[in-house]
């Protein structure tokens, strides 16, 4: 059974690209377009990884990665962070959070590729 | 005859009642107190530990007892406690305190302690004149202190002034920063997802190719806003002074856009007077404005049944566009927000409005630049109006209808 990634992203094109990028390698995509969405998703069925838009609506990525980290439900699920703002402030916060990954947009598809394949071995 | 050069009665006496207080009765010629001399002999009693406790409360204890200690010796008696409180003694405590208080407080504190001293009249003027001095004094350091005061807050809030700024400086940045990576973000992906994908339905290719183009226009647009803002945040935009008839700038624009609307299903209805006075203005910029407002009012009308209104009026002194659309309005928070770079109503939703969020911060400026205003009334669900002036010019003569005659 291939591994299942939530994707949470709230620019469609983006949204559309990552997904099809997953499924072309064989994932199986589950995604959402919001922060609440994806905690509903999240609580439901913890898949084993999220990769996670930070500036998101009503509730945004680094919200909801607090929340993942704090549910035990999600222990395994390992977070890998998409940023567009990409300030080393937010690299660092994003450190602090315990994601697993975080890549700068725009990335290269071979990195986003390669950073998932990691994070689902280890 | 009295002899006037000494001290009659300088005996120590020691007082039943408290036995530790040593106490002399002084006696002064009259005549041998000469302010040449510098030298005020005093006349009554004193207490030399009333003395000591005195000079102890402004000089400390350890030095007053040091500096009289200092005196015993010069006059060669072996303790404090030996020393006369004489005039002598007096006048070395009060000259002791001068150093500390100031001469007329001295004097004053001196006479505290001396008994039935009496101050004369001149002594009372130069205290007066003392005190009044030093309270012009501390009135002026108050003054200069309340000043001083003035200007710290002042120093502060222009501080925090600045630290907004900075910070929305910041702001900005990250966000053209989010708003640049956005679609080049697509735009790379979808380019990769082509070149690694040589088998992809056509469609699916099509579609593709189709948002890194739609993605590319939206960069473009993008990066000239920000550009143009810059320019007229600056001070640095070069600006055309024309003079023209806002009818035909209006009625231009409109046809421009004409593909706009037929492809959003939006009708346009236009409102123009038969004649109205010219304006000066730059025409570009003034066209820019009305493009940003038509397009704003076909993107945000009730999907496909929108419906625009453009009209011009003439005020006493302005003239006036109005361009009302009859789609879902904004509400009250949202409009304060608007005319604020990369603000943009129902920016919370989870559907993001489409464009930069410039176009507004840009047309107010443009429109604030010719001594006008622009603004917007709505409520929500029934349409938004966005209206903007512009000054007349004086003198200015109405410019007949098209094909009236003159």
């Amino acid at each position: 059974m291939s591994a299942r990634i939530l994707v949470v992203e709230d620019d469609p094109n983006i949204l559309l690209s990552v997904q099809f990028l997953l499924q072309n390698a064989g994932y199986t995509v589950q995604t959402a377009a919001d922060g609440l969405q994806a905690w509903a998703a999240l609580q439901a069925d913890p898949p084993q990884l999220v990769v996670l838009d930070v500036m998101l609506p009503v509730l945004d990525g680094f919200e909801l990665c607090k929340r993942i980290r704090a549910h035990a439900v999600c222990h395994r699920t390992r977070v890998l962070i998409l940023s567009a703002r990409g300030g080393e402030a937010e690299m660092e916060k994003s450190r602090q959070l315990g994601t697993d990954a975080h890549l700068r947009k725009p990335f290269a598809t071979r990195d986003l590729l390669e950073t998932v394949a990691r994070l689902l071995v280890v | 005859m009295l002899n006037i050069d000494l001290y009659i009665g300088l005996s120590l006496i020691r007082r039943p009642s408290a036995a530790e207080h040593s106490q002399a009765t002084l006696f002064v010629d009259a005549f041998k107190q000469s302010p040449v001399s510098g030298s005020r002999f005093w006349r009554g009693s004193a207490s030399l530990d009333e003395l000591l406790a005195l000079l102890g409360r402004f000089l400390g204890r350890t030095r007053a007892r040091e500096a009289m200690a200092d005196y015993a010796r010069q006059r060669g008696v072996k303790t404090v406690e030996l020393l006369p409180a004489d005039g002598a003694t007096v006048h070395h405590a009060e000259s002791l305190l001068t150093g500390a208080v100031g001469s007329a407080s001295a004097r004053v504190m001196i006479a505290s302690v001396v008994e039935e001293e009496p101050l004369n009249f001149g002594e009372v003027m130069h205290i007066i004149d003392d005190a009044s001095q030093v309270l012009a004094y501390s009135r002026r350091l108050e003054q200069q202190s309340r000043e001083l005061e003035a200007a710290t807050t002042e120093l502060r809030d222009a501080n925090v002034r600045l630290r907004e700024l900075d910070q929305m400086k910041d702001d900005f940045i990250s966000t053209v920063t989010h708003e640049l990576r956005t679609p080049l973000t697509s735009i790379r992906a979808f380019s990769e997802i082509l070149r690694d994908n040589p088998t992809l339905a056509q469609a699916q290719r099509e579609n593709f190719l189709a948002i890194i183009i739609r993605e590319s226009e939206r960069l473009t647009r993008l990066i000239n806003q920000v550009l143009d803002l810059a320019k007229l945040e600056s001070g640095n935009t070069a600006w055309q002074f024309n003079q023209f008839d806002l009818r035909e700038a209006i009625e231009e624009s409109v046809n421009a856009m004409g593909q706009v609307f037929r492809d959003n299903r939006v009708t346009v209805q236009t409102h123009l007077p038969a004649n109205a006075p010219d304006i000066v203005a730059d025409r570009d910029r003034i066209m820019q404005v009305l493009f940003n407002l038509l397009s704003n009012a076909a993107k945000f009308c009730i999907e496909g049944e929108g419906r625009i209104r453009v009209s011009l009026t003439q005020g006493e002194r302005v003239l006036r566009v109005d361009v009302a659309d009859n789609g879902i309005g904004i509400s009250p928070e949202d409009q304060a927000i608007i005319f604020d770079k990369f603000r943009q109503a129902g920016d919370t939703l989870t559907q993001k409005p489409k464009g930069s969020g410039l176009g507004l911060a840009i047309s107010r400026t443009i429109v604030e630049h010719f001594g006008g205003r622009l603004w917007v009334a709505s409520r929500l669900g029934s349409g938004a109006t966005f209206s903007f002036t512009l000054p007349l010019m004086r003198n200015a003569a109405p410019r007949p209808a098209p094909g009236a005659a003159a």
